[in-house]
């Protein structure tokens, strides 16, 4: 087999262990662990603001709890923060190429799309099921 | 490799660069980063559908949760709160070996990388042995509506069974649950035998250098789903208090 120094070089730039250029700034194990903790964190949130019933509607059925429409904005909140970290620190984003944030920024920004059309039309016309329709 | 020689008259293709072939450089591409760059693409755009796949399932939960709120706060009293809870932490923890593997793969740490990619398998699987003993409660409890299963009938821990007029959004809330849930196992199973396919390539050595990159899709997918859980756990064992912080179990 034929060589060069060229090659040479650029084979060994593929055994950075810090890989390229552009990925130079990998999180490290810290950040993963802090990351990690955090989401332990907010799943403990999560449970105990479960459990803090904010302006419960006994209507329109009393015999069952309701879960409030606070709770549920409070438990997405939480979940979205976790997601957030998820994404950014695991699934490396935050150390990624803009492109990479347009496309994966791009999904999630038309399910919020979706999700708002739909909710435009759905708590503007139809209420909740009383048993009595 | 053998040094450069004057005798030697073969000049290899370089690019602009000067950089000659590299052998792990597929040939369509211009260097590596954009070799790996369309990798990590690839691997995104596959998560974008993902995204929106299940999207439209956390849509359908939330317009019936809309529609039949009692029913759904009823059904999500009868999950198990703390088994749903460990099992969050589990898998939590097991996007954190992911993560690992990633690292030990990039800084080429092979005892890592198994060791962290057989954590990920061991939590993964817990996970699952978990969420089939849940399975298993509903089916006792007649908390199935399908498959022709007595749903909703009296059940030894729940003697009063599900009244008539809440069946419908009852149905909706364990039909949605399962298939959630379900689709949600179903892609941990994947991942796992993802996971195995790994270990055998990293004991090969064939997972350093370029090819962390095998790794680090990987991970993006495990997280992914991982990602999915984080909002299943609330939307269906915390859409009512299941009364544990005033000391009882409610029913």
């Amino acid at each position: 087999m034929t060589d060069t120094t060229t090659i040479t070089s650029s084979y060994d730039k593929s055994h950075d262990p810090l890989g390229h250029d552009d990925h130079a700034h990998h999180p490290t194990v810290g950040t993963y662990l802090a990351v990690f903790v955090a989401l332990m964190l907010l799943l403990v949130a999560t449970v105990v603001a479960a459990e803090i019933e904010i302006g419960v509607d006994k209507e329109p059925h009393p015999a069952h709890a309701v879960s409030s429409f606070w709770n549920l904005i409070i438990a997405a909140a939480i979940a979205s923060t976790k997601a957030l970290l998820i994404i950014m620190f695991f699934m490396h984003v935050r150390y990624s190429t803009p492109l990479i944030w347009l496309v994966s920024g791009a999904g999630f920004l038309f399910l919020a799309i979706m999700f708002a059309f739909t909710f435009a039309d759905y708590m503007t016309r139809l209420g909740p099921f009383t048993g009595q329709q | 490799m053998a040094p450069p020689s004057i005798a030697d008259p073969v000049v290899l293709p370089t690019d602009e660069h000067g950089h000659g072939h590299n052998p792990e450089l597929a040939h369509h591409f211009e260097d590596l980063t954009q070799q790996r760059e369309s990798l990590e693409l690839g691997m995104w755009l596959f998560l974008v559908t993902e995204v929106m796949f299940f999207g439209g399932l956390f849509l359908a939960y939330l317009v019936y949760r809309h529609w039949y709120p009692a029913q759904f706060a009823e059904g999500s009293h009868h999950m198990d709160l703390t088994l749903g809870t460990i099992n969050t932490a589990v898998l939590l923890t097991s996007s954190l070996t992911m993560a690992l593997a990633v690292h030990a793969a990039t800084v080429r740490n092979k005892k890592m990388l198994i060791n962290m990619l057989v954590a990920t398998i061991v939590f993964g699987a817990t996970f699952l042995v978990v969420k089939a003993f849940e399975y298993h409660d509903k089916y006792v409890d007649n908390h199935i509506p399908f498959a022709g299963l007595p749903f909703g009938e009296p059940s030894a821990k729940y003697p009063d069974g599900i009244p008539e007029v809440d069946r419908p959004g009852a149905a909706a809330f364990y039909n949605l649950y399962f298939l959630m849930t379900g689709l949600h196992a179903f892609h941990m199973v994947i991942g796992i035998v993802l996971m195995l396919v790994l270990i055998y390539l990293a004991t090969k050595d064939r997972l350093f250098g370029e090819s962390s990159v095998i790794v680090y899709n990987s991970g993006l997918y495990w997280h992914f789903v991982d990602l999915v859980w984080v909002y299943l756990f609330p939307f269906f064992y915390l859409a009512v208090a299941h009364g544990w912080l005033k000391g009882g179990g409610g029913h």
